[in-house]
């Protein structure tokens, strides 16, 4: 049945040895076969190769930071290449300075990153070396430009909608463009036409000379286009790898703050469209900011369920205006606007309920305080989306979506009263702007139209599709 | 030979690794006699619909094989046509025929096509079963708790609203694009136009791609909510003879409104054990082994399981008689007819004895309770049925049954003391020693009220205080089922709903607690809407419900508990007492018929549902009779089968054709021990000669214990206590204090029989009778003697030849 007795010192051993022996035995098993790519179809620059500078390169060569004045977001920079050379040579995969690049026992890029998988290397090189073509669906090909303006056969979601200073234009997103509408909703002014697909906020700065737009292609790029109000010429850079949030002007015009979905806020000189500085201390996307009356503080708020204050000279973090008790946040805010005439700040988001907070605190924190708050309004079913005070501070519209359903209303300000629930909104509102001179405001969102009401009666003046659909496909209603 | 759980498992992994693959060669055309197809006609209703076939062909020796993907399909007009997956899809309306060519056989399947216009896409129906099949919503990706990538989904797209709602609301709607539809970034990211961490999923050409895509055109409607109420699978089970043999198979989902819709390619396909049988994306089962898997289908919340039997190479298999002691063994034995298994055949006396001895009491025979069994003259079967009927009625049985009770109770003095646990104790011994039937038993705890010390079955109320957590015990314990997993989202595997979690739970809303007079009691009483619990969602109390209804409520009851006690307890209840025959079943098996004991469910079929029902319906038609489920189990021949093997039951683990060697569980081995060596066993805080399986909980410090897997008590989970083998394990049974004390106290057996001065053939009698439980063989007995004779001091001999025995599996084991 069991072996002859032997001295226990032995038996331990040869236990031990027994066990070890299948320990080792058991991870000799698990060894897993890598499976190499097939040889004999012709490399794909759309499926194939383009996914791997997605991932591995263009962090650093895109229109926002073109390392070595390289970028690598679209074919045709890719064959342009930088101030190495042209990135590509067709056929010619040894005079390829991408090829170059990421090939060796220690290629110099990615820069300070694992380099590029041996059997990825291969891929791009049997590209150049099989011709270098794009193969890029047509459909994704990009033909749009001022020339070219987009063509709608759907109205596109309405994501931002501003007033100019003086009440007469209605700016409204687009595809690709802004549409510039005279504040009546009589007729389209301009086709502003830019390179970001998502326009997700329209300002006007203060003094009205420039229209700000942020926004960006989701997970390409993030864009500030500046429209010179009086010619409509743009000014635009890149700030982030994804689209921009929030955009706000200091009350002086001279700085402007966006947010990012990389969790930080940029801070940019109007000037010269350059970034001042990145600020970061949120832990989700933020969604929206806002300047002191001074211009000495700014405002965020993000998907991490806070708003924060920080310091515009040096960036620097100073408190959070919403509770730090654990647990007391509800869901992420994704609205932000400042009253008009005082470092007061509404704010909205997953919660619904629309909530003013003051800037700065006057009394020690205490844990389980949320101090700054002003006061609650009566939650609105679903997310808060958008908000925007009237000129005087004394009376805010804000937009809600419960997914299925969207709802406006008109809050007074100081005594939390309801005045109106804006009719007609069956489907999700992102976007609402209260006119300078106080007679309407303006809704959009899911359904791609825009509402104007009277303000001060609340009904419905006019409803119009900004944009003009001049095809239709099968099964739109 | 089994050493070991951990050495089989080890030991199977070496033998299985390389030979596979280089088995699974192409399978060589086969002549078939005849030519079947599933279904025998199609109807096609609606541009989106598709519709596939299953080709079977009957070769000469009468097996069945699927030759889905070999066999030509044509059609004979255009009315419809087949596409890439080789799935009939309309053109227009009209009648047609599908000829289905193989092996120079051919069957004509009408086809009928009663409407080819398109409806509009649906977001339940069409655009969450393509997020759901190509793992946007698994809990590794966008589906997990914190979603990935600042986008989330809910798990497997239990919440529609949600997910729709994450599309369409989200950041004022960045994932679809109605402007451009192909800009959409829910089409970028899978097809990676733009970087995707997880990585490239379908193409522009691919129906999911199409699909989606319209239904962005179209407006992003969610459109009609009806879910799918069923599924049904062809085959109804699958049968492969040999290995690297296939089978595709065909899932229609059931709606509402009586349509179906075959949703072959769009269901996510799992299997259960995939050193058995793998499955594709596609749904083709392959044979690895010889063995069972099952084969689980889900979509949309439905759920259907297709168990799959890999027959292998049987060449030379006949079956043989098998005695059939019980209804047990009827159902054991035609399972393994089926499997082509032949049974082991009966252990030993002197296995049988210390088997049924160490599972009905923990602890092992005697070597006096050994010798007088071995030498008992009546037949075997007589002597060993009355062995269980003396076990059973022993005080031994009632320790260790309380022991195991006290474990799924949790009883334990962190939740209700010290004193608590010695009179919850007691009211559980009290129930096993007067054999209470099961269903008061249950009843009993459910509706408990009063002072702890009074009725210490209150005290279930004290070691889970929150109504959910009430609830999640009751139900793992008591229908063997996960309603934790239903939490937070409706169960992954099963129809479980996360509304039923908290209606369920609301039952235990009304459990009042105060002190008692005394410090260590308390006072439970009911008291309506104590704790009241929320809906997870809306906020609002919410109402007690029961996640599924039988016809034994009765509607009269008052009290909340009392409603539960009673439906809880029901024999109209399918999960009552079909999970306690369950877990019985694998205290002395090994192996539950559902295993885990306490996660049934669809996606978790039993081995052999005729097994599991009968023991079940004799349980109830016994009126819950535990020590009846015991002797029924006991008495088969199953139960007491060898665990040799043959060349056609070894590599069966899941079908009780011969016994599997069980690890002595932490109690039984510290038990068994004391036993075997005859020392008198020292645990702390108790009296000598206190057994450990007569502890009140764990806290009672014995590191052994813990070391060998003792539970610690804190959730009702069998898992609690382990059984697996580690190196501390090893090291101490070779060098810890426990063994070696307990050989060498000079009270001990071997003390004892050197000081009568024994002979080394009495002292290797002894030594073996009460070690291993048997006498032994000559040859042992000539290795013992001369091994004796070779050391200076008998005592030391002795004390090695124990030692050597006790760290043997015949020892470490139940076998």
């Amino acid at each position: 049945m069991f072996d002859v007795v032997v001295a226990r010192s032995t038996r331990r051993l040869a236990t031990l040895v027994l066990i070890s022996a299948i320990t080792a035995a058991w991870a000799g098993e698990s060894v897993a076969d890598e499976t190499k790519p097939g040889a004999t179809t012709p490399v794909s620059y759309y499926r194939q190769v383009r996914p791997v500078l997605q991932r591995h390169c263009s962090g650093c060569h895109q229109p926002a930071k073109a390392g070595g004045k390289l970028v690598l977001t679209s074919f045709e920079a890719l064959q342009k290449g930088g101030e190495n050379g042209p990135g590509i040579v067709a056929g010619k995969p040894a005079d390829s300075t991408l090829v170059e690049f990421i090939s060796g026992d220690k290629p110099q890029m990615p820069l300070k990153a694992e380099p590029l998988k041996k059997a990825q290397v291969e891929l791009i090189t049997r590209w150049v070396a099989e011709g270098a073509k794009d193969d890029t669906p047509a459909a994704l090909q990009d033909h749009i430009t001022a020339e070219h303006p987009p063509i709608y056969t759907n109205p596109p979601v309405v994501t931002a909608l501003a007033y100019s200073p003086d009440s007469q234009l209605l700016a409204v997103s687009g595809f690709r463009e802004i549409l510039v509408h005279k504040a009546d909703g009589s007729g389209v002014v301009k086709r502003l036409v830019g390179r970001s697909q998502r326009i997700e906020s329209l300002e006007f700065s203060p003094d009205g000379k420039i229209l700000a737009a942020v926004g960006g292609t989701p997970s390409l790029f993030g864009e500030v286009q500046f429209w010179n109000t009086t010619d409509w010429t743009e000014r635009s850079a890149n700030f982030a790898s994804d689209v921009l949030f929030g955009g706000w002007f200091s009350d002086d015009s001279k700085l402007f703050a966006c947010g990012a979905a990389d969790n930080g806020i940029r801070l940019i000189k109007v000037e010269d469209l350059t970034l001042l500085r990145k600020m970061d201390p949120h832990s989700d996307w933020v969604l929206g900011t806002g300047f002191s009356v001074d211009g000495k503080h700014l405002v965020t708020v993000s998907r991490d369920m806070a708003m924060k204050l920080s310091i515009v000279e040096n960036g620097q973090f100073v408190d959070n205006i919403t509770s730090i008790t654990p647990g007391a946040l509800k869901g992420g805010l994704m609205a932000l606007r400042r009253h008009p005439r005082k470092d007061e700040f509404l704010t909205g988001g997953s919660d619904g309920e629309p909530k003013l907070y003051k800037m700065i605190r006057t009394q020690a924190r205490q844990i389980g305080d949320d101090f700054n708050r002003i006061r609650g309004y009566a939650p609105l079913p679903g997310r808060i989306f958008a908000l925007d005070f009237n000129a005087d501070g004394s009376k805010f519209v804000v937009g809600a979506s419960a997914a299925m359903t969207g709802s406006v209303r008109i809050y007074s300000t100081e005594d939390a009263k309801l005045l109106f629930e804006l009719p007609g909104h069956a489907r999700a509102i992102f976007a609402v702007d209260f006119r300078p001179d106080g007679a309407q405001v303006a809704t959009g969102g899911f359904d791609g139209n825009i509402r104007l009401f009277d303000a001060n009666t609340g009904m419905l003046v006019k409803q119009f599709i900004p944009v003009e659909i001049t095809q239709t496909v099968a099964g739109q209603k | 030979m089994h050493y070991s759980k951990l050495m089989t498992g080890l030991l199977a992994a070496l033998i299985c690794g390389g030979p596979i693959a280089a088995r699974s060669a192409e399978p060589a055309p086969i002549a078939i006699v005849e030519l079947q197809v599933q279904p025998t006609q199609l109807e096609l209703k609606g541009a989106g619909d598709s519709r596939r076939i299953l080709v079977t062909g009957k070769t000469a020796d009468g097996r069945y094989v699927d030759f889905s993907a070999e066999a030509q399909l044509t059609l004979a007009s255009p009315v419809a046509a087949l596409d890439e997956d080789r799935f009939v899809i309309p053109h227009t309306v009209g009648d047609t025929v599908l000829n289905v060519t193989y092996g120079g056989k051919t069957v004509a399947v009408p086809v009928k096509v009663t409407d080819s216009a398109s409806t509009p896409i649906s977001f339940v129906r069409d655009v969450l079963p393509v997020l759901t099949k190509t793992g946007c919503n698994a809990g590794a990706c966008h589906g997990g708790q914190q979603g990935k990538a600042g986008f989330k989904l809910s798990l497997r797209g239990y919440d529609p609203q949600y997910d729709y709602a994450a599309l369409t609301d989200d950041l004022a709607g960045r994932r679809f694009n109605r402007a451009q539809p192909e800009q959409s970034l829910m089409l970028l990211k899978p097809t990676q136009g733009v970087p995707h961490e997880g990585g490239f999923l379908f193409d522009e050409e691919s129906r999911y791609y199409q699909l989606v895509k319209r239904w962005i055109a179209e407006g992003c409607q969610f459109g009609t909510t009806d879910r799918v109420q069923s599924l049904e699978v062809l085959p109804k089970s699958i049968l492969l003879d040999t290995i690297g043999q296939k089978q595709s198979q065909i899932v229609i989902a059931k709606y509402a409104d009586g349509s179906t819709r075959d949703v072959s390619r769009d269901v996510v396909y799992e299997t259960s054990d995939f050193e058995k049988a793998l499955v594709d994306k596609a749904g083709n089962v392959t044979a690895v082994r010889r063995g069972e898997a099952s084969i689980l289908i889900r979509y949309e919340g439905a759920f259907i399981t297709n168990v799959c039997t890999v027959l292998g190479d049987r060449e030379g298999f006949a079956w043989k008689e098998t005695p059939e002691y019980n209804f047990v063994d009827t159902a054991v034995n035609n399972k393994l007819k089926r499997l082509k298994v032949l049974p082991s055949g009966l252990c030993t006396d002197s296995e049988f004895l210390r088997r049924i001895k160490i599972d009905l009491t923990g602890v092992p025979p005697t070597a006096v309770e050994t010798r007088a069994f071995l030498t008992d003259s009546r037949d075997s079967k007589t002597k060993r049925d009355a062995k269980v009927d003396e076990l059973l009625s022993s005080p031994d049985f009632i320790d260790f049954w309380t022991m195991k009770w006290s474990d799924l109770l949790m009883s334990n003095r962190k939740f209700i003391t010290e004193k608590g646990v010695w009179s919850f104790r007691n009211w559980i011994r009290n129930a096993i020693a007067t054999n209470v039937p099961y269903d008061q038993f249950v009843s009993d705890l459910m509706t408990a009220n009063g002072n702890t010390f009074e009725n210490p079955a209150a005290n279930y109320y004290r070691i889970s205080r929150d109504p959910k957590l009430v609830m999640e015990n009751m139900t793992q314990v008591f229908i063997g089922t996960r309603f934790m997993c239903n939490q937070c989202h409706d169960h992954p595997f099963e129809k479980w709903t996360q509304i039923q979690y908290y209606e369920l739970s609301a039952f235990f809303s009304g459990v009042g607690r105060k002190p008692g007079a005394n410090a260590e009691e308390e006072v439970i009483f009911s008291q309506p809407g104590a704790q009241v619990v929320m809906h997870p969602k809306s906020g609002q109390p919410i109402a007690a419900a029961f996640p599924y209804k039988h016809a034994g409520i009765d509607p009269n009851l008052t009290d909340p508990r009392e409603q539960l006690a009673n439906w809880l307890v029901s024999k109209e209840n399918p999960y009552f007492a079909k999970s306690l025959a369950n877990r019985y079943w694998s205290y002395f098996l090994g192996r539950g018929i559902i295993d885990p004991v306490d996660d049934i469910r669809q996606s978790n079929p039993p081995t052999n549902g005729e097994l599991l029902d009968a023991l079940t319906a004799d349980f109830m038609a016994h009126n819950f009779d535990l020590k009846h489920l015991i002797k029924t189990i006991v008495s088969s021949h199953t139960y007491q089968r060898s665990i040799e093997t043959n060349p056609f039951n070894q590599d069966d683990n899941k079908n009780y054709s011969h016994a599997a060697p069980r690890r002595l569980g932490a109690e039984q081995l510290y038990d068994a021990i004391m036993e075997a060596t005859g020392s008198p066993g020292t645990i702390p805080g108790v009296p000598p000669g206190f057994r450990a399986t007569q502890l009140p909980d764990g806290k009672v410090d014995l590191s052994f214990l813990d070391m060998f897997g003792r539970p610690p008590r804190e959730s009702p989970c069998e898992c609690e206590r382990t059984s697996e083998v580690s190196l501390s394990q090893t090291l101490n049974l070779i060098n810890g204090p426990t063994i070696g004390d307990a050989i060498a106290h000079p009270q001990a057996l071997i003390g004892r029989l050197v000081a009568e001065k024994a002979d080394s053939k009495r002292l290797i009698e002894e030594v073996y009778l009460s070690v291993v439980c048997r006498f032994p063989t000559p040859e042992e007995m000539k290795q013992g003697a001369e091994f004796l004779s070779q050391v200076t001091s008998p005592a030391e001999g002795a004390q090695d030849l124990m030692w050597a025995l006790i760290n043997s599996p015949a020892f470490l084991f139940n076998r």
